[in-house]
């Protein structure tokens, strides 16, 4: 069943205590993972596509190990290894990710296999890994943990539900903290079938010059994000205080929950000190971001993401990762900025994104207090 | 049969995706699960289907595979026999 189908207009989780962010990692385009930095220069897309920057795999696994690990496994499991090592966590008390489309590559491969070998005996692993959760399978069986498990596939909307469920387990005192995750990639085919959808841009785009293009499409872009969010605030990066989710809201309907997040949580616009919005230089869809920006404070710093990572499903991570970085080290990546800050340190972020214009989320991240 | 052995240890290194294998690596007689290649069951199963696309040889039961998945030598000899194609 489609979760749009049934989901209310919006969907907030105001009603649950804020969670905090213990660890961030991401793997994408950029070389954000070695040093969990993003460098001053960003790497250009190649062809409208922002591919992976793979890390290092023989640090973790053995050949044999690798070979059975498709892109999205071996980049999701070693974010997950990371975040866990950074947190200081042996085993994590739950699993909870997020994906719009999983591995493509072995879901293509197996649907291949099906029409070629006439749906006679077909290879196991591309089915094994074509499947949304084999990730968080490999991540149980890294760790023996036999605990809570779960991926969500839903778009625009799937790690915004893993946080949702994580924030629930850890509101009802089930869990002390959770790894929470979001993977996703782009193949030569996708590629090719969304371009026909009118996804991608026709015309080469730089990505330093995306959020200023006058056309449509956006850049095709791949990435995988982990977390680990816990109850207490001991050594945490930042605090997950608000989460907000609209399907196919109109631009007042947008404004209306920005100004229902910030007045929940007993902020002024003025209060905000950096908003992160996902623009994606696709002309059709900017009015949403424009609105937002428009309603900014003047003195707010307000930086954007998709330059760096593209544009897919949950392309937003990215700009969680980005928020919980600036929240602990008071900094913003000078790369991605709109518009500079005019003021100091970086309190209260909010993160607003959209899917194709129909999967609409805010986030409210908050620096943590001493 | 030299050469066909040599063509099968190429098979199963790109069937399974050992990465990095030569061919010569992989001792005839040497066992392919357990102690010897260190091959597992989706391995196993890998090479049902191995056999069926290249040789048309069917093996319905797992159990069976087992057998004839014991060493290259095995395979081999079993293949000859028993080979569609």
């Amino acid at each position: 069943m489609d979760l749009a189908a049934i989901m209310p207009a919006s969907y907030s989780v105001n009603m649950l205590s804020p969670v905090y962010i213990r660890s961030a990692r991401a793997i994408c385009a950029q070389d954000t993972f070695g040093n969990n930095d993003l460098p001053g220069e960003l790497t250009e897309a190649t062809g409208n596509s922002l591919h992976y920057l793979h890390p290092d795999y023989s640090k973790y696994f053995t050949i044999m190990q690798l070979r059975r690990m498709s892109r999205v496994t071996r980049t999701g499991l070693v974010a997950a290894i990371e975040s866990l090592a950074d947190a200081g966590i042996k085993k994590p008390e739950a699993i909870i990710t997020g994906t719009g489309k999983g591995s493509i590559y072995d879901t293509e491969k197996f649907i291949q296999n099906i029409l070629e070998f006439h749906e006679g005996t077909l290879n196991p692993t591309p089915f094994i890994q074509s499947t949304y959760n084999s990730l968080n399978g490999l991540i149980g069986l890294q760790y023996g943990a036999s605990c809570y498990n779960t991926t969500y596939v839903h778009r625009g909307f799937s790690l915004e539900l893993a946080l949702t469920d994580a924030m629930m387990l850890l509101q009802e005192g089930e869990i002390e903290q959770a790894l929470v995750g979001c993977f996703e990639e782009i193949s030569p085919e996708h590629y090719i079938i969304k371009q026909k959808l009118g996804a991608w841009k026709k015309e080469p785009v730089s990505c330093r010059e995306l959020i200023a293009s006058k056309t449509t499409g956006s850049i095709a872009g791949e990435g995988t994000f982990f977390f680990v969010v816990q109850k207490n605030k001991a050594g945490a990066l930042a605090k997950l205080s608000g989460l907000r989710m609209l399907f196919e809201p109109t631009v007042a309907a947008v404004l209306d929950e920005l100004t229902s997040l910030l007045k929940e949580h007993h902020l002024r616009r003025e209060d905000i000190d950096l908003v992160i919005l996902g623009y994606n230089g696709d002309v059709r869809h900017n009015h949403y971001y424009d609105a937002v920006l428009a309603a900014s404070d003047t003195s707010t710093c307000i930086q954007c993401f998709k330059p760096a990572c593209g544009e897919f499903d949950t392309a937003v991570g990215f700009a969680v990762w980005m928020a919980a970085w600036a929240a602990q080290r008071q900094q913003v990546f000078p790369s991605l900025t709109i518009r500079p800050a005019m003021k100091g340190p970086i309190k209260n972020i909010i993160i607003y994104n959209h899917y194709q214009a129909k999967d609409h989320v805010l986030y409210l991240l908050q620096q943590t207090e001493d | 049969m030299e050469d066909f052995k040599r063509a099968l240890k190429l098979q199963i290194i790109e069937a399974l995706s050992l990465q990095g294998m030569q061919p010569e690596e992989i001792d005839d007689d040497a066992p392919l699960f357990g102690d010897g290649l260190g091959l597992d069951s989706i391995d196993s199963l890998e090479m049902i289907v191995l056999l069926e696309r290249n040789y048309g040889i069917k093996i319905e039961d797992p159990r069976e595979g087992r057998r004839v998945f014991e060493s290259i030598q095995v395979m081999a000899d079993y293949i000859q026999a028993n080979r569609k194609k």
